[in-house]
């Protein structure tokens, strides 16, 4: 169906449009917030307000990207603050847990390439994060990258090649041993 | 080229970075339709909370209590003139200028009452991250009226004189505050209400309805 057409339904009150919309589109804003957060709980909760923000704000919606497109830059939007909102939560416990994780890891002991390339990931920057996420990981074009998070085309390649130089940068003594 | 099979792998591993589960498509749709739902009844509830009929009524029961008030001060002022209601004795003699603080108490308790819904609806508009222009107008309608009632006989009342003080204070921060300006500004005046338990001591100086304990007494 044209999305236009659908647009005009679901700001008709039509609720089968409304179900239509959400069906065409959750996949993906699920699966990018469980992405950035690793967690079924907060993604179900920043995928929800993803769409309660979107259908309350319709009407804003002027129709000059995709709709998917602008879907997502609310997505990314909820994410980035919900995210803000969980890390300085979580921050008063970090001490503890990393103390009890240092306690945990054997010296000298190499985690494999999927959990320090994890950990690796979690380190980098937000921007780095989401760019790397979206293109590397979940497939999104750099034009719909850069559309999401309200920047240049530019931005976000560079952005991506400096996401995976600090990747390669933590991951060098691995990489070197690949080489070898 | 060994740099480009290297971020090959990278990629290849990256796939397991937080593999997302199956989308829970049905449980997700269900809590937005009940999200939506509540908010619209809400919404429903602050428009006609706000609206000019409503206003019209709270002032009219103002003017009226105020009104009745002065009445009866008249009343009681022209020698032998019989009282209308009988007042109970255990609220014990009423003084003409006590009877004419009491109208005032009574616009008051109605302001508080529209003050406490308010600030209900705020917080949880908040917490649920939605508010709009009719929602804020609200809040400047609001801070009128506390002023006016601050400057009033109501204020000589020391419980509701700081009760008025302090909301005057909160809803000066929720009306400088727009939404857009960042939840977390919002979020401090929350803090705020929740530090001070402004909400609860509203509840508690607001009877059960809006003459309770007042029965009788003018």
């Amino acid at each position: 169906m044209d999305e236009r057409r659908l647009i005009a339904r679901v700001l008709d009150g039509d609720p089968v449009a409304e179900r239509e919309l959400y069906d065409t589109h959750v996949e993906r804003v699920y699966r990018l917030a469980y992405r950035m957060t690793g967690d079924d709980e907060l993604a179900q909760e920043f995928a929800q307000e993803t769409f309660i923000r979107a259908f309350d704000r319709l009407r804003q919606f002027r129709g000059e990207a995709a709709l998917s497109t602008w879907l997502h830059s609310i997505a990314v939007s909820v994410i980035y603050n919900g995210m803000r909102k969980v890390r300085r939560l979580q921050a008063r416990h970090v001490d503890l847990q990393e103390t009890a994780e240092r306690c945990r890891s054997p010296v000298g002991v190499d985690p494999d390439l999927k959990e320090r390339l994890a950990a690796a990931i979690n380190d980098l920057p937000w921007g780095y994060r989401t760019v790397f996420v979206m293109h590397d990981i979940e497939g999104y074009k750099h034009e719909e990258i850069a559309a999401a998070l309200g920047v240049q085309t530019g931005t976000s390649k560079a952005q991506l090649s400096r996401a995976r130089a600090r990747l390669r940068e933590a991951l060098a003594d691995f990489a070197e041993e690949w080489a070898s | 080229m060994m740099e480009d099979r290297f971020d090959d792998l990278l990629r290849e591993a990256a796939q397991e970075y937080h593999r997302p589960p199956e989308t829970p498509r049905e449980l997700m749709w269900a809590r937005i339709e009940a999200v939506r739902q509540e908010r619209a009844r809400r919404r429903q509830q602050l428009r006609v909370l706000y609206s000019p009929w409503t206003r019209w009524g709270l002032g009219l029961a103002a003017a009226l209590a105020i009104g009745i008030g002065i009445g009866r001060l008249t009343i009681g002022a022209r020698p032998g003139a019989e009282p209308v209601v009988v007042v109970p004795e255990v609220a014990g003699p009423v003084e003409p200028a006590a009877r004419g603080q009491l109208a005032f108490r009574l616009a008051a308790t109605a302001h508080l009452t529209r003050a406490e819904t308010f600030l209900t609806s705020f917080r949880a508009n908040l917490r649920a991250g939605e508010s709009d222009a009719e929602f804020w107008s609200g809040a400047g309608e609001l801070l009128s009226s506390t002023r006016l009632l601050l400057d009033s006989p109501a204020a000589d009342d020391p419980v509701f004189r700081v009760l008025l003080e302090e909301l005057e204070l909160v809803l000066v921060q929720i009306v400088q505050l727009s939404y857009e300006r960042g939840g977390d500004e919002l979020e401090l005046v929350t803090e705020g209400l929740e530090r001070g338990g402004l909400l609860p001591r509203l509840r508690t100086a607001i009877p059960a309805g809006p003459a309770v304990g007042m029965e009788g007494v003018l």
